[in-house]
C-alpha cells in the first residue's frame, strides 16, 4: 500500500486521495520519487508526551485563568468605549465635556480610601467645574468642590471659588510640642469645612512667576477620635477649641516663581515659595494667628535622560496675631508623612517653628517609549525640626530616610508610592492625587 | 523467549532514522480533515497586549516548566522532520529554502497582479482595526483592497517598509499578502453609500465624505496631483481573524501542533529581527478559510500581514529610540534601570539619516538583544537548532533579493535605497553569525549517482569560512560494531568581501563561489558492499566535523542507490 495513503489513513482522514485533493486545494505536492516505499511525501507528527510539561507549566495556565475576568473590562473598554468618561465625554445635559479621574489613598493608620473626581468644561458654562469624594474603610471621607472662571479683561487670570469639607475621626494627635514622644499619641476628630474665594494674581499662561489672594471662612469642630486614645479636654496639651465649633476668617497671599523645564518630571530648575496666612475666630479673639512659610527647590540635573537631584529647605512659622491670642491647631507648622519627614506619622510634629531640608535622587525605571511619562524610582534623605521658641537645636532635627517610585508625565505626577523609614518605624503610602 | 528479549533489545537500540518510511528532505503536511468554516474571531487587541504584557511574563516566572526547559535548552519544536526542516503546510512553504529564485521573483514577492484594477476605487468601509488611517476599497474587477497612508511628515516611510518586508517574508517561505506601493489620483475614491467606519472605539457608524476627505487631504501629492498608498489585496477566501502565536484553534483539525511549537513560527524571530519588524502579534496575523469542495468544505490558511511597523517604521510615525531594543514594557529592564541607579544607559540610535526610512540602522544591532514591542509565545520558545534553521533559510536569501525587495519599496529620497540595502545585508550577516555559532554549517543533504553533495551555509551566506571540514564514512550498524569505510577533508570557499564602487554603491555579485559541497561516496559504498551484514543493515553515516563540531548524515543503500534519510547535528 502506499505510504501516503497508509499515513493519511492511520490519521483518520475521509480523504482517498490526497494528492487529489491537494491539487484540487490548489496546493503543492513534493512530486513522486522512485523510493515512494521507502520515504514519505507526507510529515507524520508524533505528538509528544505532553502531561509532565502541563504540570509543570501549570501556574502559567492558573495566572491566565486568574486574570481572565479582567478581560471582559478590557473588551467593554475597547469595544464599547467603556473608558470614555476617564478621557473626556460629551455630556448629555448641556455642550459640555466631562472627565473623571479615580482617586486612590493607601497609607499607614488612615487605611484605604477611594474615590472620584470630576471636572466639566464647556461654552455652556459659566465656569469650569470640578468635585471629587474620596472616602476611607474607616469611614472617614474628604469632599472638594471649585469652580474656576478666567477673565479676560485681566489678561486671563482665573478666580476660583472652591468648597471643601473633611471628616477625619481617627486623626493622630501627638501634642503640640516638635518634641513630643510618640507615646503621646491619641486620636482626635476632626470636623473641618471651608469656603474660599481666590483670585490669581498672575495671567492664566504664566507659569514662571505664580501666586495669588485668597479669602476665606472656615469651622472647624475637634473632638476625641478613634482608633487610639482619644484627646480629653482635661489633657494639658489639649488642643485650642477642643470639643468645640469654630469658626474662622482666613485670608491667604502666596507667591511661587517657578523654572522647571516641566511640572510631572522636572530635571532642571527652581521652584522657590512664599506663603503668607492669617487665620482669626470670629468669635473668640484669642484664637488667632499668622503664619509664615517659605521653601525653595532645587532640581539639578545630574546625568542626561531625567537623573535629577532634588534639593529641598524650607522653613515655617506661626505667630499669635495678637499678643494674648492662641494660635489654632491649623496654623501650627506641621511635620510628618507628605510634610517633610516622609518616615513618621502624618502631623507627627507640631510646634510653632519649623524647618525641614531634604535630598532626593530621582531616576527614571521605564519610560513610555518617547512621550516623557513614566515610571521613576527615588531615594531621599529627610531632614526636619519643630520648635516651640525661636532657638533651633541641632540635636532635636529629627532624620528620615527611604524611596518609593513616581508616575508621573510631564504636566503631572499622577501617582506616588513612598516607603519611609525612621526610627519610629515605617511610613508605607500611596496616592494617586494629593489626598492627606 | 531469549529471541524475544534479543529483537526488543535491538529494537530498542534501532535509530529512528533507520525505520521506514524515511523522511524526505522536503514535505508536507497531510490535510487531516477538510473542514466546514469555522467561526470568524475577534479577539480583543488591548488583551493581547496586556496578556504579553503582564500576564504570560507573571505567569511564566511563576512556571517550574519554563526554568527547566531554559535550562536543557528549549523543547523541541513538533513540526521538524529528520533533516531538521519545516514541512510545507499552510503556515509556511518552502521556497528560497529549497530552489533558487530570481531578483524578480523577489521584486515581485507574493503578487501576482499588478495592484488596484485602474478606474473607479469604490470606498466600501473604513479601516476597522489598527492604528494606522485608512480604508478599504473594490476596484472594477471586484477585487477588494486594504489601503494605508504614509505619515505626512515621513512620506514612503510606512509603505515602502510594508513593500520590502512582505516581499522579503514571502521569499523566505511565510504565506503574506499582496501588497503594493501605488501612487493613486484621489479622484479615484468613490464612497459607497452602505460604508461603515469606527467613531473611536464607541462602535460602527455609516461613513461619510468628511470622513473620507478627513483621511486623504493630509495626504501628501506627487507632481501629478496622486497620493502614495499601500494597496494589500484581500486574500481570496473567507477571512476569520488574527490566529494567535500560541496553543491551537480548536475548531480546525488541521491545527495539531501548538503553535509556539512550530520551528517555522519560532523561526519568524529572525526574519523580524533582521527586518526590524518590531509588531509580531496576534493582530498582524490572519487566518483565511479557503473552501474547496462542492459541499463547502477547506481548509484554513495561516497569513502574515501589516508590516507597517518593520525597517525603521511603526505605520504612523518613525519608531523612536528604544524600539527593537527592548519590549513596550520590558520587565527585565526596568528591573535593570531600577537597580543601577540610573548609571545604566543602553545603546539607542537616535538619528535617522532619511526620513522615508526612519530609525533603521545596523551599527548598534545586536541580535541577542533584539525585541519586537509585545512578547510573542512562539518567540519565547525559540531554541538554537530553530534560530539555526531560519538563519539557514536567511543564508539563501541573496544580496541580489534583497536589492530587488528594497527597489520595490520605491523610496525617492537620495541614498535612501542603498542605505536600506546595506543596512539590511549587514544585520544579515550578524544574523548568521549568530545563529551559526556552535554548529557545522552544511545542510540539506542529497545524492547525485554516487555523490553526496550538501550546502555550505556559510558560502551562501557570504561569511568566510572557519576552515576545513574533515569527513569520515561509515558503516552504522546497529548490532554490531561499526566499520570505518573512507575519510577525506573538504576545504569550502570563502566568498570575496564586496567592496563598493566610486559611487558608492554596492557592485552586483560577481564572484563564483561554491556552495555545494561534495562527497564522493564510491569507494565507500564498494567497501560497504562487501562486509557481512551490510545487506541486512544497510545504512552509512557521514560524519563531518570542524573545530569539534560535527553534523552526521545518514543514508540508506538501495541497491545502487543511495537515499539520504536524516540529518543530526
Amino acid at each position: 500500500m502506499r505510504t501516503a495513503l497508509v499515513l493519511v489513513a492511520a490519521s483518520g482522514s475521509a480523504l482517498a486521495d490526497p494528492a487529489a485533493d491537494a491539487a484540487s486545494a490548489g496546493l503543492s505536492l513534493p512530486g513522486p520519487t522512485p523510493d515512494t516505499d521507502l520515504v514519505a511525501a507526507y510529515y507524520h507528527h508524533e505528538p509528544p508526551v505532553e502531561l509532565p510539561w502541563v504540570i509543570l507549566n501549570l501556574p502559567e495556565h492558573v495566572v491566565t485563568s486568574v486574570f481572565m475576568p479582567f478581560q471582559l473590562g478590557v473588551r467593554a473598554i475597547e469595544g464599547k468605549g467603556a473608558d470614555q468618561p476617564f478621557r473626556g465625554t460629551p455630556s448629555p445635559i448641556g455642550r459640555m465635556k466631562l472627565k473623571f479621574a479615580p482617586r486612590v489613598s493607601l497609607t499607614e493608620n488612615d487605611g484605604l480610601g477611594l474615590g472620584l473626581g470630576l471636572a466639566a468644561r464647556g461654552p455652556s458654562l459659566p465656569a469650569t467645574l470640578s468635585a471629587g469624594a474620596t472616602i476611607w474603610l474607616d469611614r472617614d471621607w474628604l469632599v472638594d468642590a471649585q469652580a474656576a472662571r478666567s477673565f479676560g479683561g485681566f489678561e486671563n487670570r482665573v478666580a476660583r471659588l472652591s468648597f471643601r469639607a473633611e471628616h477625619d475621626a481617627d486623626e493622630r494627635y501627638y501634642g503640640r510640642s516638635g518634641q513630643a514622644p510618640r507615646s503621646s499619641v491619641r486620636a482626635l476628630e476632626n470636623n473641618d469645612q471651608s469656603l474660599a474665594l481666590q483670585a490669581d494674581l498672575h495671567p492664566s499662561d504664566r507659569f514662571d512667576l505664580w501666586g495669588y489672594i485668597q479669602a476665606g471662612v472656615e469651622r472647624q469642630t475637634l473632638d476625641g477620635g478613634t482608633e487610639a486614645p482619644p484627646v480629653a479636654a482635661t489633657d494639658p496639651d489639649a488642643p485650642p477649641a477642643f470639643a468645640a465649633t469654630t469658626y474662622y476668617g482666613t485670608l491667604t497671599a502666596a507667591l511661587r516663581t517657578d523654572t522647571r523645564d516641566t511640572i510631572g518630571r522636572p530635571s532642571q530648575g527652581k521652584v522657590i515659595e512664599l506663603a503668607a496666612a492669617l487665620r482669626s475666630d470670629f468669635a473668640r479673639a484669642d484664637l488667632a494667628a499668622a503664619t509664615l512659610r517659605l521653601q525653595a527647590t532645587w532640581y539639578l540635573q545630574v546625568l542626561p535622560e531625567s537623573r535629577a537631584l532634588i534639593l529641598t529647605a524650607g522653613a515655617a512659622a506661626a505667630l499669635p496675631l495678637y499678643p494674648d491670642a492662641t494660635i489654632p491647631l491649623s496654623s501650627l507648622p506641621q511635620l510628618g508623612r507628605n510634610a517633610h519627614l516622609r518616615g513618621y506619622d502624618r502631623a507627627r510634629f507640631r510646634d510653632t517653628y519649623a524647618t525641614w531640608a531634604s535630598i532626593e535622587y530621582r531616576w527614571p525605571v521605564y519610560e513610555y517609549r518617547n512621550s516623557n511619562a513614566g515610571l521613576d524610582a527615588f531615594l531621599f534623605v529627610d531632614s526636619a525640626t519643630a520648635f516651640g521658641d525661636a532657638t533651633l537645636e541641632v540635636d532635636a532635627i529629627r532624620y528620615s530616610t527611604g524611596g518609593g517610585f513616581k508616575i508621573a508625565h510631564e504636566t503631572t505626577e499622577v501617582g506616588a508610592f513612598t516607603a519611609g523609614w525612621s526610627p519610629e518605624g515605617w511610613q508605607l503610602t500611596f496616592v494617586t492625587t494629593y489626598v492627606r | 523467549m531469549r529471541s524475544l528479549v534479543l529483537v526488543l533489545a535491538v529494537a530498542a537500540c534501532t535509530p529512528h532514522w533507520k525505520g521506514t518510511p524515511h523522511d524526505q528532505l522536503f514535505q508536507r503536511e497531510p490535510i487531516v480533515e477538510l473542514v466546514k468554516q469555522p467561526m470568524s474571531r475577534s479577539p480583543s487587541d488591548w488583551w493581547d497586549r496586556g496578556t504579553q504584557t503582564l500576564v504570560r511574563p507573571l505567569g511564566r516566572a511563576l512556571s517550574p516548566g519554563r526554568w527547566l526547559a531554559r535550562a536543557i535548552g528549549g523543547r523541541a519544536a513538533q513540526d521538524v522532520n529528520a533533516f531538521g526542516q519545516v514541512p510545507d503546510s499552510e503556515w509556511y512553504e518552502n521556497r528560497i529554502a529549497r530552489r533558487p529564485f530570481t531578483a524578480n521573483d523577489a521584486f515581485l514577492g507574493a503578487a501576482r497582479s499588478t495592484g488596484p484594477a485602474t478606474g473607479v476605487l469604490r470606498v466600501i468601509s473604513g479601516k476597522l482595526n489598527g492604528a494606522s488611517p485608512g480604508f478599504v476599497v473594490r476596484d472594477i474587477a471586484g477585487v477588494t483592497w486594504y489601503l494605508k497612508f504614509d505619515p505626512p511628515a515621513s512620506p514612503e516611510l510606512s509603505t515602502s517598509a510594508e513593500t520590502i518586508t512582505s516581499r522579503l517574508l514571502w521569499l523566505a517561505g511565510y504565506h503574506v499578502t499582496e501588497v503594493f506601493a501605488v501612487d493613486i489620483e484621489p479622484k479615484r475614491f468613490v464612497l459607497d453609500a452602505n460604508a461603515r467606519t469606527k467613531d473611536g472605539h464607541s462602535g460602527k457608524r455609516q461613513m461619510l465624505q468628511e470622513d473620507l476627505d478627513a483621511l486623504v487631504s493630509p495626504l501628501n501629492t506627487d507632481a501629478g496631483g496622486r497620493v502614495r498608498v499601500l494597496a494589500s489585496r484581500e486574500p481570496d477566501g473567507i477571512v476569520l481573524g488574527p490566529f494567535d502565536y500560541g496553543g491551537v484553534a480548536t475548531d480546525d483539525p488541521n491545527d495539531r501542533i501548538p503553535h509556539e511549537h512550530r520551528r517555522s513560527l519560532r523561526g519568524l524571530w529572525v526574519f523580524s529581527a533582521w527586518l526590524n519588524n518590531t509588531d509580531t502579534r496576534n493582530q498582524n496575523s490572519l487566518d483565511v478559510w479557503r473552501p474547496v469542495s462542492d459541499d463547502g468544505r477547506g481548509i484554513v490558511r495561516h497569513y502574515l500581514l501589516d508590516f507597517g511597523n518593520s525597517l525603521g517604521a511603526t505605520g504612523t510615525r518613525e519608531k523612536t529610540a528604544g524600539e527593537g531594543y527592548q519590549y513596550v514594557v520590558d520587565w527585565g529592564q526596568m528591573l535593570s534601570n531600577l537597580f543601577s541607579f540610573g548609571l545604566r544607559y543602553p545603546p539607542r540610535f537616535t538619528r535617522s539619516p532619511y526620513r522615508s526610512v526612519g530609525l533603521f540602522e545596523a551599527k548598534l544591532f545586536d541580535p541577542d538583544d533584539w525585541s519586537p514591542e509585545f512578547r510573542n509565545p512562539a518567540f519565547d520558545e525559540a531554541t538554537r537548532d530553530d534560530t539555526f534553521w531560519a538563519c539557514s533559510v536567511l543564508a539563501r536569501i541573496q544580496p541580489d533579493h534583497v536589492r530587488a525587495a528594497v527597489t520595490a519599496g520605491r523610496y525617492h529620497e537620495d541614498g535612501a535605497t542603498t542605505y536600506v540595502i546595506e543596512t539590511l545585508l549587514e544585520r544579515r550577516r550578524k544574523l548568521l553569525n549568530y545563529g551559526f555559532a556552535g554548529y557545522l554549517e552544511v545542510d540539506q543533504p542529497r545524492v547525485r549517482a554516487s555523490l553526496l553533495l550538501l550546502d555550505d551555509l556559510r558560502a551562501l551566506g557570504g561569511l568566510p569560512s572557519l576552515g576545513p571540514i574533515h569527513w569520515r564514512v561509515r558503516w552504522n550498524h546497529t548490532r554490531g560494531r561499526d566499520r570505518d569505510l573512507a575519510t577525506g577533508t573538504l576545504t569550502p570557499s570563502t566568498p570575496a568581501t564586496p567592496t563598493p564602487t566610486s559611487t558608492g554603491e554596492l557592485p552586483e555579485a560577481t564572484a563564483a563561489i561554491i556552495t555545494e559541497l561534495e562527497i564522493d561516496l564510491a569507494s565507500a559504498l564498494a567497501a560497504a558492499k562487501q562486509l557481512d551484514g551490510f545487506a541486512d543493515d544497510p545504512f552509512l553515516t557521514v560524519e563531518l566535523e570542524r573545530h569539534g563540531v560535527d553534523v552526521a548524515v545518514h543514508l540508506r543503500v538501495a541497491g545502487d542507490r543511495l537515499i539520504p534519510v536524516a540529518l543530526e547535528r
